[in-house]
This record gives C-alpha cells, structure tokens and sequence, in this order.
C-alpha cells in the first residue's frame, strides 16, 4: 500500500516534536529512515501508523487517511515491531504470534481454525515452529525478535513498520530477520524500517530519508546518495569512510 | 505443558476448591448433635459463600489489574480500594450506623478508588505508574483519617481492627447476595476483554498498533476490578495476599492466557479463601481470628520466594 505524509507535526508533548514532514513511500518499497540518536526516528515511525496522534498534518494509506480508520482497521493495514519488548508476563511463542490476529476479531467472537493456521503458517515463515511451546520469556533476544516478527507477519499487514529490527542481534540473526523481510516485502507488503546499522540501508534499502532535529534532512533519496561521506558529515557530524563493494556503498565508521 | 497436562491442572484448580468447600462446611467449634443443621444452613453455609465469593471477586480483580497495570506484581488494593472500604466502615461504626457498615465500606472503596483514578488523569504522562503512584498517596492519607477515627473511638477499634485484617463475622445476607451478583457480572464482563487484555502485557505501542484502544479499555476494566474488590471488601473485610497470589499461582501454572487465568484464578481464589477461613476458626476454636491473618502468613513466605526468585 503506498503511504503518503502530508506536512505531518506531532510527537510526545515537551520534547521529541517532529514538524514538517512531507514524504511518499510508493506501494511495495523497502523505505529506510536514518538519523543520530534522539533525531526522532521512532517518533515518525509511531506517527506515520497512528500510535502517537498528529497534531497537524495527515496520513494516508492508500486513499484513506487514518485518521479516519478505525483502530481495528489501522491495524489491519499497519503491524508495527518495537525494538524491544516487555516480558513480564509467560505467554507462549504460539499464543504471542497468535495476538497478531486480534484486529480481526471483536469482543464476541474467539480464535478460530483460521487464526492458529495462519499463526502456524508465519511461525513457520520464520523458522521457529519449534520453540511453539516455550514462554517467550525463555528465548535469546534474537530467538524474541523473530517472535515478534512473526506476530507481525501473522497480522497481514499492508505496510509494516519497525524500529531497529535487528539492533542487538548477531549477524546470524540479522541476516535472517533481513531475508524474511526481503521476502515479504517481494510479496508487495511496504516495509518501513528505521536503522543504526547505515550498511543495512544500503544493502536493503530502496530509497532512505534522514531525520534530524525533528526534522527531513534533504528529501529521500535511494541509498547511495544517502550513504555519501558529504550527506552522513552533515547529518552525524563524524568523517566516515565510504567504499563500494560490488556496486553497493559501505560505511567504514 | 502440554493439552493433556493443562487439563488436568485445570481440573485440579476445581477440585481443590470443592474439598476446600466440604473441609469448611465441617469445620468449626460445634462437634455434631442436635442443632447441626441449624448451624450448618444458619452459619457455616452462608459463611462459606461469603468467603467464596470474596475470595473470587480478589482472585478475577487481581488477574485483571496486574494485565491493566503490566506488572505481574500488583495487588487489587493498589488504588485505594481497601483503605477506602476501611474509612467507610470506620465512620459507620462510629457514628452508630452499624446497620450501614457495608453499604458505608462498598461506597468508601469505590469513591477513594474514582480519587485515585482522577488524580491519575491529571499527571501529565498517563501511564499505569502514575495510577500506582496516586494509589498509595491516596491509600496512606485514608488510612490516616481511619486511624485517627480508632484513637478517638477506642470503643469500636476492635471492630474495625477485624474489618481491616479480614474477617466474615460481621456478614449480613444481602450484602453478601448483593457482592454475589456484583463479582460474578464482573468475572464475566472481564472474560470478554480476554483477549485484549493479553494484548495489552505486550506493551502500550504494540496494543495500540494491535487495535486496542487501551486508554478506553483500561478506564472500563479498572473500574470493573474496582466494584469487584468492594465487592468483596463489603463481604470479608480487606483481606491481603489473595489478590496478589491466586492468579500468580494460576499463571506459573496455567500461563498467561486470560480467558483461564481470570476464571481459574476466581474459582482458586474462591477455594483459597474458604479454605483459610476455615483455618482461622477451626485453628485456635472456639476463639476465632481474622482469615487475613492466615492469608497474611501464607502469603508473605510467598512473596518472599517471589522476591529471590526474581
């Protein structure tokens, strides 16, 4: 679903306030957002799918804005993955992956065939069929990230939206968690993702934007532009050292 | 744990409160003779309900406010409920409205805890914390006032002593039907936010992003949970340690689904509460003592463990 944000302002009420921010994310892109820590990155991404409500400005989906979709219905269109999450409480993998089926059901009705099928179906996307049974609690965070991810997948969101998905992974779990995303992306879910990593940008990433302040820095741009030494100086204010390597761009703090 | 096993622990839940239920029926001072069945129906029996009842309405409220709250740690008397319920009591019992003392403990309860919940809205970030936070300023100053209450009426501070640590002598059958009704519509009602109270332990953002309007939600359930732990409070007095306890047990045991865990933590809150009933009088008979007492002693080992467990 192709998402447009429309001189968007809003965030938390005293700091961490995002203005001006006009951006379009075609239909099935892999979008990237960047920025130094605090620019507001999380901020716009808990905007753009109606977690924190705007203060001005709007957001559509497609052709609804959201400020006119019901809750279930957002939730239908946007699944939404932290960078971490609360454990205090010892749900399976199989009942938490299952929770991503919530927005189609009301108060009345209970889970169905359907839910734990495709429940089953996206656990299994994600190659954790085995730990169906264990508390989510009991996983490495590598192990919960990919739990987390398969409620989202189990939510059969048109856009999907995460903060630092692979930020306190090991690179085979990183690599993994790109993969999948990858693939499901392929299949025409937008993804929206907001990264540390600049080198997971390049090589994942169709077009980026930057965050500073609050603010767009510069328009978005396909990742080689962003991933420039010029771009990253102004942006993070550090020298960095950029190389191609088989004709994507890598960082070299 | 798999189908099979979780049955089964199901069902243990169930028969532990049926033999709790037969154990207090057949506990007491009177030995058997003539006069019995007056005891049984009269006193033993409309006893036991209250305890049961009570001990449910703490057991579903503490299920249902530790998933509001995100803390696996929180007790149904955070927002001021108890304190309130004991003021409520307090003035009644002094001012000679004897007669009125529940009506007067339910009323309390719930106008501290709708205190408690407005003083929580004006915080400027509306998170549980500072719903927490609000509860135990509000529950200190209440306590306060009851205990000043006491020290001027020295007359009536056994009373209201054995309100504050839980007790069912003082039950009249109305209340007691009234708190019925009251605890099982709550259980109910709460059983169909099941699903978007499991939801909701995942954390405000992702509730959110799963289409749960948690700030609507948690203002309806915590007002549930708040009629339910009156409701309670009106039948046995402010009982500690079940709320907190019964639905942990049902969690380590069960998991955290809450389509079971508010059921089974009424029917074993129910049964615990029987069952320490029991244990307060039959223990020292024919003195009685307060079933908080007991709760109290087998709770606090517990949270003991809790705590080293981690």
């Amino acid at each position: 679903m192709k998402l447009t944000v429309k001189n968007l302002r809003g965030g938390y009420k005293d700091n961490f306030v995002m203005s001006g921010i006009s951006l379009e994310i075609p239909k099935g892109c892999f979008f990237g957002i960047i920025g130094p820590n605090g620019s507001g990155k999380s901020t716009l991404l808990k905007l753009i799918c109606g977690i924190l409500q705007p203060q001005e400005g709007d957001v559509y989906a497609g052709e609804e804005c959201i400020k006119d979709m019901e809750i279930k219905r957002k939730a239908q269109v946007f699944s939404y993955l932290p960078a971490e999450s609360p454990l205090n409480f010892p749900f399976t993998v199989f009942e938490t992956v299952l929770m991503g089926r919530n927005p189609y059901h009301s108060r009345f009705s209970s889970w169905g065939k359907d839910d734990s099928e495709k429940a089953l179906a996206a656990m299994e996307k994600v190659e954790i069929t085995d730990l169906k049974d264990r508390p989510v609690g009991s996983l490495s965070s590598g192990e919960r990230q990919k739990v987390m991810l398969a409620r989202a997948i189990c939510q059969e969101p048109k856009v999907m939206l995460l903060d630092e998905p692979a930020s306190h992974l090991d690179i085979y779990h990183q690599r993994h968690i790109f993969d999948i995303l990858r693939e499901i992306n392929l299949s025409g879910v937008t993804v929206v993702a907001v990264f540390h990593d600049l080198n997971l940008v390049s090589a994942c990433c169709e077009k980026a934007a930057a965050v500073k302040n609050g603010k767009l820095h510069g328009k978005p741009e396909n990742p080689d532009t962003i991933v420039s030494g010029d771009f990253l100086k102004k942006l993070y204010g550090v020298d960095v050292r950029v190389e191609k390597v088989k004709g994507k761009t890598y960082i070299l703090p | 744990m798999n189908y099979m096993d979780k049955k089964i622990s199901i069902l243990l839940f169930f028969l532990f409160s049926a033999v709790a239920v037969l154990f207090a029926l057949f506990t007491g001072a009177a030995g058997w003779g003539p006069g019995s069945s007056y005891i049984m129906w009269n006193i033993r029996v409309p006893r036991v309900a209250a305890a049961f009842v009570a001990g449910a309405g703490l057991g579903a409220s503490g299920a249902l406010l530790q998933a509001i709250l995100k803390n696996p740690l929180a007790a149904p008397y955070v927002a001021g409920t108890s304190a309130g319920a004991g003021l409520g009591v307090a003035l009644a019992a002094v001012t000679g409205l004897t007669v009125l003392e529940t009506p007067a403990g339910f009323a309390g309860g719930l106008i501290v805890t709708g205190i408690v919940f407005k003083m929580a809205s004006y915080s400027k970030r509306k998170t549980p914390e500072s719903l927490v936070l609000a509860g135990v300023v509000m529950s200190s100053l209440v306590s306060a006032v009851t205990f000043m209450i006491m020290v001027f009426n020295r007359d009536t501070v056994f009373r209201i002593l054995f309100f504050q640590t839980g007790s069912f002598q003082f039950v009249s059958q109305r209340a007691l039907f009234f708190s019925a009704v009251l605890i099982t519509a709550g259980i109910v009602f709460s059983l169909l936010y099941a699903r978007e109270l499991d939801v909701m332990t995942q954390g405000d953002d992702v509730a959110v992003s799963l289409g749960v309007e948690i700030s609507k939600t948690r203002k309806v359930l915590f007002a549930v949970s708040a009629l339910m732990v009156s409701g309670s409070v009106a039948v046995a007095g402010v009982v500690g340690f079940v709320g907190l306890i019964v639905p942990h047990v049902v969690r380590f045991i069960l998991g955290a689904t809450h389509r079971r865990l508010i059921l089974l933590s009424a029917v074993f809150g129910g049964g615990f509460l029987v069952f320490t009933d029991a244990l307060a009088r039959g223990l020292f008979a024919p003195m009685e003592i307060p079933a908080g007492i007991i709760t109290a002693f087998f709770g606090a080992p517990f949270f003991l463990y809790l705590l080293i467990k981690g």
